[in-house]
């Protein structure tokens, strides 16, 4: 999912360098038009097939001029994104519709935009510009208004919204985000692959818990210790009732399904017209989609977490 | 001279040798599927790391768009160390859903 995305970003950046005829002027009075709310339905229509037809243009573009991106346009890329996006909190929300990421990510492109234009007029002005070879010349020259597009473009099928530019800031907020992938689905392994475990009659031995209760204290750090302890680490002497044991995998699964359902949130289908269900649905999707269970298994793993013992 | 020989001796760093490798591999056309450490040079550190690293179809699409760059930006940062490499992109996030997410056709994952 990391290289996946490490190569999609990188590939939006370079879709902003490249020797494709761009006519700056055209493409702020659509999008001027498209940003205006008084202007007629029908030229907003014609405005976004014009821009989407050009952000077609950028990203079907073979060549893009690797040359023009050089170490001064990545370090400030990195610096403004450390700077808008990559502080606090932010950074957590990456890529959602949140009004926490949206409004920093409106400055960050405002700032990108301004950046590359000074970068570019810095170059004219100190004639540095008649250094570099041609492609390089024209793929700076427009990559502003370019970058403009392509950071507010929406409303595009297959195409990322809302999402920076490739900088080694952001590998390091995306692996740290990414991170909580395997965190769950150790979780998922701990304590719903083994539907027998939820039946009193088969505790986990001394040795089995000791095993356990280390990986358990390794994943079960704040703010997942406010719940109750796993059955795997209870101690031996004063067993649990079987619908105490029950209410603990239930707990546990609650945490766990959470691994699952950002994937469910951030689907365009499921948007804001889906409504989320109980807790129970996200068990059951967590369970569902869980690459580990084998189909067989998936319903015995169900009714280990969600059904009572008395009921069974 | 001789038995000084340690001092003068070129340590190479595993960031350099991958970066080195990656390079040479792709300027002698070959891709992850030829990745092998032939002979096992003295000053290479971590070379079981790199080869790991660079048998992956994943990874080697990673270098290409971080490596194979004009710009040194992310050779030089925090993120390109032999550790973070291998944490980043070989755990269960790194590599997992790469290929169903760029439509390419292929019937096992690599995890």
């Amino acid at each position: 999912m990391l290289s996946a995305l490490v190569v999609s970003l990188e590939n939006r950046l370079q879709m902003c360098f490249n020797t494709v005829e761009w006519n700056a002027a055209e493409v702020e009075r659509h999008m001027q038009i498209v940003g205006n709310s008084a202007s007629n339905a029908q030229a907003i229509e014609d405005s976004k097939f014009y821009l989407s037809q050009c952000v077609e243009r950028l990203s079907l573009h073979p060549n893009p001029v690797k040359e023009a991106i050089n170490d001064e346009i990545r370090m400030e890329l990195d610096t403004i994104y450390i700077e808008k996006l990559g502080k606090g909190d932010i950074w957590k929300y990456f890529g959602t519709s949140s009004s926490t990421w949206i409004d920093p990510y409106e400055e960050y492109s405002e700032n990108v935009v301004s950046k590359l234009e000074d970068i570019y007029s810095a170059m004219v002005s100190d004639d540095r510009i008649e250094n570099v070879t041609d492609n390089v010349k024209i793929a700076l020259k427009n990559c502003a208004s370019k970058a403009k597009l392509v950071l507010k473009v929406q409303d595009i099928h297959m195409y990322p919204e809302s999402v920076p530019f490739m900088s080694s800031s952001v590998w390091v907020s995306l692996s740290q985000q990414l991170k909580r992938i395997p965190k769950s689905l150790l979780e998922v392994r701990l304590y719903c692959m083994r539907p027998s475990t939820c039946q009193t009659t088969d505790i986990p031995t001394l040795s089995h818990s000791r095993r356990y209760r280390r990986r358990c204290d390794t994943i079960c750090r704040p703010p997942h210790r406010a719940l109750p302890r796993s059955p795997f680490v209870r101690d031996l002497g004063r067993p649990h009732s079987a619908s105490r044991i029950c209410t603990i995998h239930l707990s546990y699964a609650l945490q766990i399904s959470a691994w699952y359902s950002p994937l469910v949130y951030n689907h365009k289908i499921v948007g804001g017209t889906w409504k989320i269900g109980s807790a129970t649905a996200e068990i059951v999707r967590a369970l569902y989609g869980h690459p580990d269970i084998k189909a067989d298994h998936v319903h015995d793993a169900f009714n280990a977490v969600s059904v009572y013992p008395e009921h069974r | 001279m001789s038995t000084n020989q340690r001092l003068y001796t070129y340590a190479e760093t595993a960031e350099e040798g991958i970066v080195q490798m990656f390079k040479m591999m792709k300027f002698n056309g070959e891709t992850w599927r030829d990745c092998q450490i032939k002979a096992r040079s003295r000053s290479q550190s971590h070379p079981q790391k790199i080869r790991v690293l660079l048998q992956q179809d994943f990874v080697w699409k990673v270098m290409e768009t971080i490596v194979d760059i004009p710009s040194t930006h992310y050779i030089h940062s925090d993120i390109f160390k032999i550790s973070m490499l291998t944490q980043d992109l070989l755990s269960e996030h790194g590599g997992v859903s790469f290929w169903p997410s760029t439509g390419s056709t292929r019937n096992k994952c690599s995890v």
